[in-house]
């Protein structure tokens, strides 16, 4: 069958390549090195790429918060942010600032980003064509290092570059389809304590809303969707889950299993619609390290901030180009054997008027001291000798 | 599958042995490639497998299935892979009401202090027997993984008499036809005294256990930790008790490397 229609247009053979499995095109993501995964960008690119590109659709990604959990918010707005510029419809919910807080102050996007990715697009590449020419000579050893930033506007539709001096305009923010979830609007104060089960209601009403947007958006990937429709991602960011604003209670040892649970459920969401969540949790907040480990493992992807802020590390000179440390604990393993591996685990992030980077920690180069090494310094080391030149008490025969 | 683990188990790839209680524990790193080791090897012998799956959906391990070379899908069909979703039945459990459809979900003891995992037993049971409610042929039954169970809020003492029911039921005996495959968690760094005591627990019913940790000395590219082996001797006194073996381990992305401790390619 296949042979005679091949024949029938003109002698085309019919060996047809086997067609890899089509991975969705849905504008702002990108399939994973490993390919069959579905990646949508942090909107820090510097993170992004150390993570092994980007979150993994249908996968909750955590972010323990730093002690004042103001990194933590930063990350959450840049989620959001790159939502707003992929046209992703999103999904917010606090407890502590209303959403629409959250909301008002998002980074701006840089403007000229996607105008001169078209331009530049042809002009990078060449210049990359021949960087990678250039071998080095001297430091040969650096050759395999790979740059930790991609360069701007590498990818137009995944991953853009914003600035944190400016605020994203409202008509923007307004483009995105939004759903805000504050939790003393959706369930009053009088509630919260009313525990009808063993089971914490704000968490049980956040779920549900979560899974009304997901049905009402079609994200739901276990019901066949109609066709025409263009498909999107949904983006969960849930700010500051499981604070003392959520009802959760630390007991020192005993910690209720409404939170776990809450994510177990998230996960069974998650896993059948085209979803990616954002969790910030203030963990430093519990006592209990294992309660800690258990939300861990029922996370995907896992990372931690540790600020400097108000700790011994600030005066720290080792650490002074950075603001903060950040851990990677365990990278989403979904559809794989193995997880996304990096190259080291040493990581810093560091805030500067415009933009939030994250780096592999370095240390600065040491300048000070060496001027204490006799040798080191011109001056002396020419003086020295010329002294002992017409010394008599010479100890050695090579001194003269 | 990953022939050089068969290898050092003492397994035959073509005929898994019986009567066995598999225990694999991880720290400070994730031992779930061994789950998906175990699956496909029973898979591939021909068993009846039960995966009663808490931490992963079908997706998960049907697309590891394909990459470690078993149709899972295929498998369902036939009748050959019985699959009890856990994740499923836990939203269910969380979203619905006290009234609607409470009496059907196994995991109903999540919302309901007083139950207990005896439904999620009964589930089990209908899966892997047949009429009489013994084993029919070779059964293994998979549990990825206990340690969710703990999470949710089950009591050690719930989940520890779930798996001797399961025990009792699969591999009573070395000569029996079942076999039972588990993971749980216990992180060395933290003292989390549920998790600790569920390890003892399925430590000392175990014939064989594998401790997958995190290396020691810190995060690798090249060696993602190593597999202590630990085949416990039930049957006869006069050998010794226990007998071990330790490995480091490579993940790779379709199959995972074994090699004596300090032998690693990027090592040596």
């Amino acid at each position: 069958m296949a042979a005679s229609m091949g024949r029938g247009r003109g002698g085309v053979t019919s060996f047809q390549k086997k067609a890899r499995a089509k991975t969705l095109q849905i504008p702002g993501t990108r399939p994973s090195s490993q390919g069959n995964q579905l990646l949508v960008s942090t909107g820090v690119p510097s993170l992004d790429h150390i993570i092994g590109g980007g979150v993994v659709v249908g996968t909750v990604m955590l972010v323990e918060e730093d002690s004042f959990g103001s990194y933590a918010r930063l990350l959450m707005k840049y989620f959001m942010a790159e939502g707003i510029m992929t046209h992703h419809p999103l999904l917010l919910s606090s407890a502590e600032l209303h959403p629409k807080q959250l909301l008002s102050d998002l980074p701006a996007p840089v403007s000229d980003d996607i105008g001169k990715a078209a331009l530049n697009q042809e002009e990078v590449s060449l210049e990359k064509n021949v960087q990678k020419e250039a071998t080095m000579k001297i430091a040969w050893r650096y050759q395999k290092l790979r740059t930790e930033q991609p360069e701007l506007g590498a990818f137009s539709q995944f991953g853009h570059y914003y600035d944190l001096s400016k605020t994203m305009s409202s008509e923007m923010r307004d483009t995105a389809p939004t759903r805000l979830f504050y939790l003393q609007d959706e369930l009053p104060l009088e509630k919260q304590g009313v525990w009808t089960s063993i089971t914490n209601p704000a968490y049980i009403k956040l779920l549900q809303s979560i899974q009304d947007v997901v049905k009402e958006g079609q994200f739901d990937l276990s019901v066949p969707q109609p066709k025409d429709v263009p498909r999107t991602v949904l983006r969960i960011g849930l700010h500051s889950l499981g604070s003392p604003l959520w009802g959760e209670q630390d007991s020192g040892s005993s910690h209720d299993s409404s939170l776990p649970h809450f994510l177990h459920a998230l996960r069974a969401v998650l896993r059948t619609s085209l979803a990616a969540c954002l969790i910030t949790i203030p963990t430093h907040l519990f006592e209990d390290m294992a309660f800690t480990r258990r939300l861990e493992k029922l996370c995907d992807s896992v990372i931690r901030l540790e600020s400097f802020a108000g700790s011994e590390k600030e005066q720290n000179p080792a650490y002074k180009d950075y603001h903060g440390l950040l851990y990677i604990k365990q990278l989403s393993q979904a559809n794989s054997l193995l997880s996304y591996m990096p190259d080291c685990n040493d990581f810093a992030f560091k805030l500067r008027r415009k933009k939030f980077a994250v780096e592999k920690l370095h240390l600065p180069p040491e300048l000070q001291d060496s001027q204490q090494r006799e040798q080191d310094d011109p001056v002396a080391a020419l003086k020295t000798p010329s002294a002992s030149c017409f010394n008599p008490s010479v100890k050695s025969k090579l001194d003269f | 599958m990953f022939t050089e683990l068969n290898v050092i188990l003492g397994f035959d790839h073509l005929k898994p042995p019986k009567g066995q209680f598999v225990l694999i524990s991880d720290s400070l790193t994730d031992g779930s490639f061994l789950i998906h080791h175990f699956l496909s090897l029973y898979i591939k012998g021909g068993w009846k497998v039960c995966l009663l799956a808490l931490a992963q959906s079908f997706g998960h391990y049907n697309t590891v299935g394909q990459k470690l070379g078993v149709h899972l899908t295929q498998a369902r069909e036939k009748g050959q892979l019985r699959f009890v979703d856990g994740l499923n039945h836990s939203l269910q459990a969380y979203t619905s009401t006290a009234e609607d459809g409470q009496d059907k979900n196994p995991l109903t003891c999540l919302r309901d202090k007083k139950a207990t995992l005896r439904p999620l037993y009964d589930l089990v049971k209908t899966h892997v027997c047949g009429e009489e409610g013994v084993l029919e042929g070779p059964t293994l039954l998979l549990v990825d993984d206990l340690s969710v169970l703990l999470s949710l809020g089950m009591s050690v003492k719930d989940v520890s008499d779930f798996v001797h029911y399961c025990r009792v039921l699969m591999c009573p005996s070395q000569q029996s036809q079942g076999a039972m495959v588990t993971l749980v968690h216990k992180d060395a760094d933290v003292e989390d005294e549920e998790y600790s005591s569920l390890f003892r627990h399925m430590a000392y019913h175990s014939t064989v256990h594998l401790a997958v940790e995190g290396l020691s000395s810190g995060y690798s590219r090249d060696v993602h930790g190593q597999v202590t082996v630990t085949f416990r001797n039930v049957l006869d006194p006069s050998q010794p008790q226990t007998r071990k073996r330790r490995l480091q381990y490579k993940v790779e992305e379709r199959n995972v490397s074994f090699f004596a401790p300090g032998t690693s390619r990027a090592v040596l």
